[in-house]
Parts: structure tokens; sequence; C-alpha cells
């Protein structure tokens, strides 16, 4: 038999709240003051954005402001996903030393579970990548992990009934996550257990057996458990002054002004631009390029002001341009992007 | 005239005591070597003064680990509390080899 986790279904629903109590677990695990612990659990309509992506790229804050879909920027990376009642998550805490297995391998690893319950309902799941399961090309399971100190956070959701339409009107994934997968969109590129069985699951069922897997084939104990109230009052002030604010769920969008120049046959090169997210607007291209029809430039202002960053190299490829001029633009518009990665 | 040495700290935000206390370690060596300037990132406050070293802006923006010290660019701690000692050690070498 071996070592006793806690199980802890604390039945919090509101995703502030959630990832408040998630980071309260790992800093009291690390300090010695909470078990190890598997957590289960199922939040209210929401969109958790990696804690390394921009939110204003990542998702339609409009539309989910206007649908109650509240937006949480979680504690760990990996990418946004949409998530209601009808699926779950779990996290499990732990101390690195626990296990000897590498990050890489940790995810195959946590991944057994998920692998065992949709073997459990006739589905056929495969590990895919560093840390997503897959069904006939479709993704139902993606994980994240979180070093702390000596806390270690292993953090998975499983999609097992999921509004597809809401998902992808959420979610807005720039184009380039999909350049180089068969899928062109969000809703092509997930799937849920209910639709791979093709009827609604009882979401709490499925809990179950997952939590039953993991129990044997991580080689723990579960016993039940709740919180305790240092982790509630940690909880309550992580909320407060952090994933209960709309500066940390949202962030602020990137808005400045570039100026970047490029020697090209033709003369210097230069491109001006103001960069909101992804997005480029009043595009300025000057410098002392020496071109026969200026109005080739002023086309080109015009119909790259506005535009995404990812759109804007067709555009360039397409405009009548000598060729080096051409390559020039292209590079800026490369260094544009390279400089928008990088924090103001 | 010696180099300007950069030393580069990863925190939890909000910190915890942990990374309070890696910052006092960190600002006290600063305090002792002028030639030394400490720059502190938050995961997941992507706004910054000052531009992070290529392997501290990898960590910034795809890193799962804190927290991390970095010297010059080099790691010198990762997930634990480096020593007085030691940062003051390492800090000497490198104003060594800058100088």
């Amino acid at each position: 038999m071996g070592p006793e986790w806690r199980l802890l279904c604390d039945g919090i629903t509101d995703p502030h709240h959630h990832f408040a109590v998630e980071e309260a677990l790992a800093r009291l695990l690390d300090e010695g003051h909470s078990p190890p612990t598997l957590r289960m659990r199922q939040v209210r309509r929401a969109v958790f954005v990696g804690v390394h992506q921009d939110t204003w790229a990542e998702v339609d804050v409009d539309f989910c402001r206007a649908n109650d879909i509240q937006i949480v920027r979680r504690a760990n990376g990996g990418g946004a996903v949409y998530h209601d009642v009808g699926s779950f998550c779990y996290s499990a805490f732990f101390s690195r030393a626990l296990f000897p297995q590498d990050d890489a391998e940790l995810y195959r690893f946590f991944a057994g579970p998920a692998i065992q319950t949709c073997a459990d309902y006739g589905v056929v799941a495969c590990f895919q990548g560093r840390n997503d399961l897959l069904v006939r090309e479709r993704k139902i399971y993606g994980s994240a992990q979180m070093a702390w100190y000596e806390a270690f956070v292993q953090s998975g959701t499983f999609l097992v009934n999921i509004d597809f339409e809401v998902m992808s009107r959420a979610l807005t994934p720039p184009a380039l996550k999909f350049a180089d997968k068969p899928a062109r969109s969000v809703q092509d590129r997930v799937t849920s257990l209910s639709q791979e069985v093709g009827r609604a699951l009882d979401t709490t069922a499925v809990m179950a057996r997952f939590a039953d897997h993991a129990e044997s084939m991580w080689a723990i104990r579960l016993a039940p458990g709740d919180l305790t109230a240092e982790e509630q009052d940690l909880a309550h002030e992580l909320l407060d002054v952090k994933y209960g604010t709309d500066e940390w769920n949202l962030g602020s969008r990137r808005t400045y002004r570039l100026t970047l120049a490029q020697r090209t046959e033709e003369g210097i090169l230069s491109l001006s631009a103001d960069v909101d997210g992804d997005r480029i607007d009043q595009v300025r291209l000057g410098g002392d390029v020496l071109l026969s029809d200026r109005n080739v430039l002023d086309r080109l202002e015009k119909m790259l002001s506005g535009c995404d960053r990812i759109q804007a190299p067709a555009i360039v490829r397409a405009a009548s341009l000598p060729v080096s001029t051409r390559e020039a633009l292209l590079r800026l518009l490369e260094k544009l992007g390279e400089e928008a990665e990088v924090p103001r | 005239m010696t180099q300007p040495v950069k030393l580069e700290a990863f925190i939890g935000w909000p910190p915890t005591a942990k990374c309070r206390e890696m910052l006092a370690i960190l600002e006290e060596v600063v305090q002792r070597h002028p030639e030394v300037r400490l720059a502190v990132f938050k995961r997941g406050v992507h706004e910054y003064d000052e531009k992070p070293s290529p392997p501290m802006a990898k960590l910034v923006h795809k890193g799962s680990a804190v927290p991390v010290c970095f010297l010059d660019g080099q790691l010198l701690a990762m997930l634990r509390v480096p020593t007085r000692e030691e940062v003051e050690a390492k800090v000497t070498e490198r104003l060594g080899a800058a100088g």
C-alpha cells in the first residue's frame, strides 16, 4: 500500500477562488503545512488562460463578459482552455522528491488514469506531444506542471461534456497555433468523452473512475479530506490580491509604437507601427528608399494598418515591390513580431 | 574598470517568505558591490522596466519553476534560496573575471 494522500473535493466552483486555492496549496505544501493532495474540481463556465499567455490575444474578452464566462489566469503554463461543470480538472500536489521520473516522464505518468478512464468507456486515447491526450487526432485531455520551491503541481483538464459552440466563441487562438496541424479551429481540434461515446455522461461518475485509477496507477492511498483553515485563509488572501483582479487575469493590452529600419538595394526602409497585442496599426513606411512608384508604399501602409501581425507578410508578398525591398519589409515585420514578444 | 555584473531573480507573486528571504540576500550582496545590479522578475507579471537576459526571458515567458536566480545569464540557484556565502562567492568570482 502506497503513501496516503488527501483526496480534496472542496466543491468550489468559482473559477477565481478555485485558482486561489490551487496556489495556496502549492505554497503551503512547500512550507510543510499541507499534505500531498489530489484535488478534483469542477468550475462554472470559465476560460483558464496560461500564466504566460496574453489574455487579449487568446480570449474573446467581450464575448466572455457578455455571456457571464469568467476569465482567470492560472498559475501554471500551457494554453487557454474553456471549462464548465461538464468537465473536470485535477491537480496533484506533492513533493518533487516523491517521484524519480523527470518532468517529461511525469506528464505521461500522470496521464495514465485519464487513458484508463477513457478505456473504461471504450475510447482509445493516446499520449501526444509533451502533455496532451488525443482521441482520433482530437484533444481530450491537456496538462501542465508547476515547480514551486520544493512543491510540485501536476494538473490536467479532462473534457467529459463540453459546449463546443461556446468554447469556439470564447477562445481566439492565433492562427499560427494551427499552422502545423490538420485542424483549423478549436472545435476541429478538441473532443470530449461524451462526444466519443455518443451520449451525455455523468461527470461525477467519470471523476470517481479517474480517482480510482489514480490511486492504483500512482501507487497512493486516497483519504477524503477538507481544506484547512490556513489553506482557506491564504486562498482568500490570494483571491483578493491576485486571482480576483483584472490586473492579473486580463493584464493590459500591450500598446506601443515601434520604428525599425532595414537597408535595401534601393536605400533604407523604415517601418513605424502601433502594436496592440497581435494587431498592427497606423503603419508608416519611410526612409530614403527610392522606388519608381511611391504609391506602392502608400497602398501598403493602408493595407497593413489594422491587420493582424500574422496576416501582414502575405500582404507584403502580394505587393508589387523590388525583391530587395520586399525582403527587407518582411524582415522588418519579423523584427516587429520579435519585439512584440519582449515585455514592455 | 570593472564591467557591471547583473543578478536576476525570478520569484512568485505575491512573494512568499522564501522569495523575500532570497531578495534580502541578493540585495545585501548588491549593497556590498556597487558594480552589481539586481533585476527582479515576478512569475505571471510580464511588464518590466528592464529587458531580461535570454535565459531569464525564456523562464519568464515559458518556465514552470519558481524561484530561479541568474548571475550574468548563468544559473546560480533554482527551486531553492541560495545562501549568502554562495551568492557572495559567485559574485566575487564573476567580478574578478569581469575586471
